[in-house]
């Protein structure tokens, strides 16, 4: 009986049995570079001496700056696409990488990837160990096909009961957040079972993995088997979601969450997105054309649409979900990362409010440091941008 | 490893990314002119008060937030020699040793150090002094394989030399 944690990485370092605590060198399946992250990457490879030994573990991706709104950004592009182009390395211009991990199957189960990014756990929701690197790191992978890791303490978390109309995947994973909080589950594993979670889709586990990102662990799986095997782990936490209400998180903190009937005043919003890596996937997009559809936004909301992926994009508007937004007064983004961290496409001035399905809404994250935006589900965030305040969609959705 | 010396800065708790380096200028490419933004959202001006071979001590959960190495550059830029830490968010301090930047968890030095105070860490040893206020403790030390990458200034230092079965496995 193991974790999923120790049987990925015992094969990964070839290693008969692994002690929480002790370094490892580990064979990386993939390893992601994007363009925000290039220069140190680059810059890198060339002090390391420019040894291309591994291009096929490497994927290059532009998500951020899609497409470059800036010189300095345009820059970056093109060193990156240039880059991969002389080295065959595989490359994506077409959307968030989370989704593309899943996409294209470059996150499978069992496999070892990594990424320049915070949200790369985000693949677990597949099986695959998918944790965040530093730029330096997929220069040494590219060199070395490997790199050192910390073997983190597992942790399981069992969620279970009956979920209500209208709660999902983004309401269950607030909450849980907000009872581990930010940094609350720093460089354990996180593996996730329970009949809630066998019922959830891959994009709802996707939601679920992303969300709890803001733990700071180093790795979110959905393995079903822990179930089995609770002591196995460092800590088991349970929770049973039957009663859970829609759920808000507040500035200036991911884990300020709350319920929305428990919010004491009307909070008017500006700016409403359905989009980044943790509510533009299609069931997200779907679940918020449900609410809009034959309905208006509220006129004094800018109300934002950015699917995920060229994929998503595409089958949203073959499903009729562009017509649905675009009559209720949307405008419709090309996939990419969008306003979330403040780089473009919809960036908030002091006074702004956004509620968005984003995961993060810390201080001066998504435009200036006297906005405010309020993380909440696809639904939370169609609703609210119908009555230009924050409301739970039930009573759209009956 | 040398012993590192120098003067207190002081933040609380919760300094994530977003305010150690807000996104919007993740994509400058003079690094000393991204760093002029260290801080911004909450200390705007303490990036041009920062002497080199100062250390930063800061509360609980520092770094939280995104993966951007920057963050670490920013603060190695602005001449930090050191972080000591009531507790760090992983990439963070993942990023702070491939660069070559000395994060220490030590909550009660961390708590108790004020902003001025002049403090020595003993790296091999573990030992954190503060010499204003003569008090020291002795922090968790690093397992070799950190202190192997540290000590050679990070990542790439220690890749020039070696590869990664040169890295020392404890036990």
């Amino acid at each position: 009986m193991s974790t999923l944690t120790e049987k990925i990485l015992c094969r990964k370092s070839n290693r008969n049995s692994l002690v929480p605590g002790e370094i490892i060198i580990v064979d990386v399946d993939i390893a992601c570079v994007d363009a925000v992250q290039f220069k140190a990457f680059y810059e890198t490879v060339i002090e390391l001496g420019n040894k291309i030994t591994f291009p096929g573990k490497i994927i290059m991706v532009v998500d951020h700056y899609l497409p470059p709104s800036t010189v300095s950004q345009a820059e970056l592009v093109k060193n990156l696409k240039d880059f991969a182009f002389r080295n065959n390395i595989q490359l994506h211009l077409e959307g968030i990488k989370h989704q593309i991990f899943v996409e294209y199957g470059y996150a499978t189960e069992g496999a070892l990837l990594m990424a320049t990014d915070s949200h790369t756990v985000t693949a677990g929701a597949i099986g695959a160990f998918a944790t965040a690197v530093g730029p330096k790191e997929v220069a040494a992978i590219l060199r070395e096909g490997k790199i050192w890791l910390r073997v983190p303490e597992p942790v399981r978390i069992s969620i279970n009961g009956e979920v209500s109309k209208g709660i999902t995947s983004f309401d269950i994973a607030l909450h849980i957040l907000g009872q581990l909080r930010v940094n609350g589950a720093s460089y354990k594993s996180i593996e996730l079972c329970g009949s809630v979670v066998e019922k959830l889709n891959l994009e709802e586990r996707m939601v679920l993995c992303n969300i709890l990102a803001e733990t700071g662990a180093k790795a979110i799986m959905v393995y079903e088997e822990a179930k089995n095997n609770p002591e196995c782990y460092v800590e088991n936490y349970s929770f049973d979601i039957t009663h859970l209400s829609s759920q808000v998180s507040k500035p200036y903190s991911p884990d300020n969450t709350v319920s929305i009937c428990d919010l004491k005043e009307e909070i008017k919003i500006d700016q409403a997105l359905i989009g980044t890596c943790a509510g533009g996937n299609l069931n997200d997009l779907r679940l918020a054309a449900r609410v809009l559809k034959d309905r208006k936004v509220h006129p004094s909301v800018l109300f934002l649409i950015i699917p995920a992926s060229k994929r998503i994009y595409y089958q949203a508007l073959k499903e009729g979900l562009f017509e649905v937004f675009l009559k209720a007064g949307g405008i419709i983004l090309n996939p990419n990362c969008g306003p979330c961290a403040g780089m473009h496409q919809g960036v908030l001035a002091a006074g702004n409010t956004l509620i968005s399905t984003q995961n993060r809404n810390y201080k001066g994250r998504t435009g200036h440091a006297d906005s405010k935006t309020y993380l909440a589900s696809p639904l939370t965030v169609a609703a609210s941008a119908i009555e230009g305040r924050i409301v739970s969609a039930e009573r759209y959705l009956q | 490893m040398e012993n590192i010396k120098g003067y207190v800065w002081k933040l609380g708790d919760n300094v994530d990314t977003d305010l150690i380096i807000p996104a919007k200028y993740l994509a400058i490419d003079d690094l000393s002119e991204m760093a002029t933004h260290f801080l911004e959202p909450i200390r705007p001006n303490l990036s041009k008060k920062i002497r080199p071979g100062d250390i930063l001590v800061v509360g609980k959960n520092f770094g939280i937030g995104s993966s951007r190495e920057q963050a670490v550059q920013v603060i190695k830029k602005v001449g930090i020699s050191a972080i000591i830490a009531v507790s760090i968010a992983r990439i963070f301090y993942r990023n702070a040793i491939n660069n070559g930047l000395p994060v220490i968890v030590c909550s009660e030095a961390a708590e108790k150090t004020k902003e001025g105070d002049w403090i020595e860490i003993n790296m091999e040893e573990g030992i954190i002094k503060n010499v204003t206020q003569k008090m020291s403790w002795k922090f968790f030390p690093f397992s070799p394989e950190i202190l192997q990458i540290l000590s050679k200034g990070g990542l790439v230092g220690f890749l020039k030399k070696y590869n990664f079965n040169d890295l020392r496995h404890e036990g």
